[in-house]
């Protein structure tokens, strides 16, 4: 065989088992649906939960989740508020990102402190698993006793008739990062989820998104507080994973997904078959000429 | 072959490199897997908060001792200690709480001078004396239990046991508050009122009832809160009956209307609270779907929505199948009918969900969804697909049908092992037409062809020359091979040369001849 068509099959056979390779491999994002590991939302956010890519064309009335590690965009932001004005239910899960961007723009004193929250006795395992013990009657805790964090930190500027949960009084906010209580630092207990209303809508703010991780929903009540979550409204919750970190892996995976779905188009179709044809039928034209 | 093995290495590299760059972690995970992370019961922290516990119960403030005290079960303790600080936060529960209660019993007693029920006032005092007395055997008890703390846990029970003196003397001098009491005049106010025991988000509610002052009749301020949230705020006078609206968002579950009115000069307040439970109502929807559809056209999707059988009118419907969506709204009948738009894709027919969402207006309602499968057909892509495989087989055809021609036009080398090898008019061998000493040579090259020809059944064709004969018939001859090589460069050089042929070389091409029939004859006996 000649080189030229050696390394030609060699180069394609390699693309092709590359691509396979990405294809295949399953995802191992942060809080994304199709992550099955211990850190994804494969089992916590499935059905009803329903992901959405963009935060366009939101379905009046129903209810969004956002965990927001990758900034917005004005027009972003002017959009989850008009969805909230006009009746939608948007729940805020951060504990590091930039969900204070989302509560400044919507005129909202709350803010996610983005410091951990530890708490050294009422835990699960070690401090940075914050046991949460105070459950306000909503029917988000409806059936639920304890919930497990990890990772946290905490709500500051929450009216007390707007807290749902709360850490316990021997948590504390670590600001100076040395993992021990110190003076200065704040005492428990502190907000960790909250509901405000705003115009026809509400926000209901999380301070840990970890709570939707496949590997801490079997833990305490973690798992009802989702499905409490789920039936808030009984159309499908939306899960926004536009604003997730997106890895190496995701983006080369949505770049797959992107050809696939331009090659199922019509006009994809059509290009496929006649690209088909013009190879079947290369030999014929040839032997004409 | 160098710059095979470049490319070659170039693209193992490749193959190496890339997953690794693509199937990377990302670089900060906010959290860790629970199940790897490793247990740390804080002990430190422990004695910390329960001197944080005392430090409230000294300030008076029970209650919150009291929830540390509770919270503090939840805390992780080790196995070894967790019976005796169970035991130490017992007695301190039941110390506090006897505190509290002589404090209330105290205020009680207060207030029941205030009204000169002096003999109630008495009983209420001597109630606050003996819980006085029970505290203080159980600070006597608690004593024990941090002696045994301190032996366990080192310098924790001196600082607990000092926090703890100064509530008991902030009891003994609340007793000498009775001494002075304070005449007051005072008015109840009764609250009678009924609120149904369940409702819907958005859906009024009657309140009815009635107020009693006695006295007077005047008018007062009464507001209805659904959990914390002021829902009206309506004078009344004696018998009210009112309706209230509760907000669309009201979440379904248990919610708590409150009717509170305000206190008023002398008269004093009332609260009544009552839970109301909050639900939707149940939709059920006649759905009529095709059990065919063809892509892409159009298709008909047509039902009725109802409710306990009263239909619910300008319910959106959204009518998915595939990628595409409809949206249409119910008529007053409850009736809907939806030209639904299906989507081109690549399938050529099978099974496909098609869902339909119905969402009423009224947030009373619940919504509902309903899936069915429908059979597609797609005739553009089948007739797509059936011209690319025609194609495919039409090439095929022509290139097999060329094959055939290829080898018909070529010389056959017929084999022992081919059961029908094709039929080949060989070439006719002129025996008695050469002349001279190049008839010799050839003469006695074709009789050696004739031979071999005769033992390996290959022939010497019209377009076959004679060094393709050769070496054709080489591996089938091996005892002559030598022989007749030597022969057939004679018959080359009789025919195709202008050296002058003689007698000696027409002898050996005889000799050469001799020996090949002479070892053929021996290698076929």
């Amino acid at each position: 065989m000649q080189l030229h068509k050696v390394i030609t099959i060699t180069t394609l056979l390699v693309i092709l088992a590359l691509t396979a390779l990405v294809w295949f491999f399953p995802s191992n994002d942060d809080f994304r649906v199709e992550n099955k590991s211990w850190n994804g939302a494969s089992e916590t956010l499935s059905v009803p939960f329903r992901p959405v890519e963009s935060l366009t064309a939101l379905p009046a009335g129903s209810s969004l989740l956002i965990i927001p590690y990758v900034d917005f965009t004005a027009a972003e932001l002017q959009t989850v508020k008009d969805f909230v004005v006009q009746g939608g239910t948007l729940i805020l899960a951060d504990d590091y990102g930039y969900g204070n961007r989302v509560l400044e723009f919507l005129g909202f004193k709350a803010r996610f402190s983005g410091r951990p929250l530890l708490d050294p006795l009422v835990n699960y395992k070690n401090q940075w698993f914050p046991r949460v013990v105070h459950l306000n009657d909503s029917p988000l805790t409806e059936g639920i006793e304890n919930l497990a964090l990890n990772h946290a930190t905490a709500i500051m500027n929450v009216p007390a008739n707007e807290v749902i949960a709360q850490s316990s009084a021997f948590s504390y906010l670590d600001l100076n990062a040395n993992e021990k209580q110190e003076a200065n630092e704040p005492n428990g207990p502190h907000p960790v989820i909250s509901r405000h209303p705003l115009g026809g809508g509400q926000v209901i703010l999380v301070a840990d998104p970890s709570l939707f991780i496949n590997s801490m929903s079997g833990i305490e009540d973690n798992h009802q507080l989702t499905q409490n979550i789920a039936t808030l409204n009984t159309t499908p919750l939306l899960v926004d994973q536009s604003h997730l970190t997106p890895s190496n892996l995701h983006q080369t995976k949505d770049l797959l997904a992107s050809a696939r779905g331009s090659l199922a188009s019509p006009l994809g179709t059509l290009g496929v078959v006649a690209l088909a044809l013009s190879i079947t039928l290369l030999p014929f034209w040839r032997e004409r000429r | 072959m160098r710059r095979l093995s470049i490319t070659l290495a170039l693209i193992c590299l490749l193959v190496l490199t890339t997953p690794v760059l693509t199937l990377a972690q990302p670089g900060y995970t906010p959290h860790e897997d629970p199940s790897l992370a490793r247990a740390a019961p804080d002990l430190t922290a422990l004695l910390i908060y329960y001197g944080n516990t005392f430090s409230a119960a000294a300030l008076g403030k029970y209650q919150d001792a009291q929830s540390l005290l509770t919270e503090l079960a939840q805390a992780q303790i080790p196995d070894e200690l967790t019976v005796l600080a169970g035991r130490f936060s017992a007695l301190a529960s039941a110390l506090f709480g006897k505190m509290d209660r002589t404090d209330r019993l105290l205020d009680e007693a207060t207030e029941l001078a205030a009204t000169n029920q002096l003999p109630a006032a008495r009983a209420k005092l001597d109630a606050a004396a003996a819980d006085i007395q029970d505290a203080r055997s159980l600070l006597s008890d608690i004593d024990s239990a941090a002696r045994s703390m301190k032996s366990a846990l080192g310098t924790f029970a001196a600082p607990v046991l000092r926090q703890i003196e100064s509530p008991y003397t902030r009891l003994e001098q609340s007793l000498l508050r009775l001494s002075n009491l304070l005449d007051a005049s005072y008015y109840p106010t009764r609250l009678d009122a009924s609120v149904p025991e369940k409702t819907h988000p958005g859906f009024p509610i009657p309140i009815i009832g009635q107020l009693n002052s006695p006295g007077d009749d005047i008018e007062r301020t009464l507001k209805v809160f659904l959990d914390d949230t002021l829902l009206t705020e309506k004078q009344i006078k004696g018998r009210f009956n009112f309706k209230v609206v509760p907000p669309l968002d009201t979440m379904p579950g248990d919610h708590t209307i409150v009717l509170s009115v305000s206190p008023l000069d002398r008269y004093s307040g009332a609260t009544r609270e009552f839970t109301t439970v909050f639900s939707t109502l149940p939709v059920d929807a006649d759905i009529l779907t095709p059990s065919l559809v063809v892509l892409p056209w159009q298709t008909r999707v047509s039902g009725k929505v109802t409710s306990d059988r009263a239909p619910v009118p300008d319910a959106q419907i959204e009518v998915r199948l595939g990628w595409s969506t409809t949206l249409i709204r119910t008529a007053a009948d409850g009736a809907f009918s939806a030209s639904v738009n299906t989507p081109f894709n690549l399938s050529l027919a099978g099974p496909q969900e098609m869902s339909v969402t119905v969402t009423p207006t009224q947030p009373w309602y619940e919504p509902l969804q309903i899936k069915r499968e429908v059979f597609t057909i797609n005739p553009a892509n089948i007739l797509l697909i059936l011209l690319a495989v025609g194609s495919l087989g039409l090439l095929l055809y022509r290139r097999g049908r060329s094959a055939i021609l290829t080898a018909a036009a070529q010389p056959v080398v017929a084999r022992p092992a081919t059961p029908q090898p094709l039929p080949i008019t060989p070439a006719p061998i002129p025996k008695h037409e050469f002349i001279g000493f190049k008839g010799i040579i050839l003469s006695s090259y074709f009789s050696a062809v004739e031979e071999i020809g005769n033992l390996t059944g290959v022939v010497l064709g019209e377009t076959m020359t004679l060094r393709e004969f050769l070496k054709v018939t080489t591996p089938k001859i091996a005892t002559s091979a030598r022989s007749f090589t030597k022969l057939t460069a004679l018959a080359e050089l009789a025919l195709y040369s202008t050296r002058q042929l003689n007698a000696e070389t027409a002898s050996r091409a005889e000799k050469q001849a001799s020996a090949i029939r002479e070892e053929l004859r021996r290698a076929t006996s």
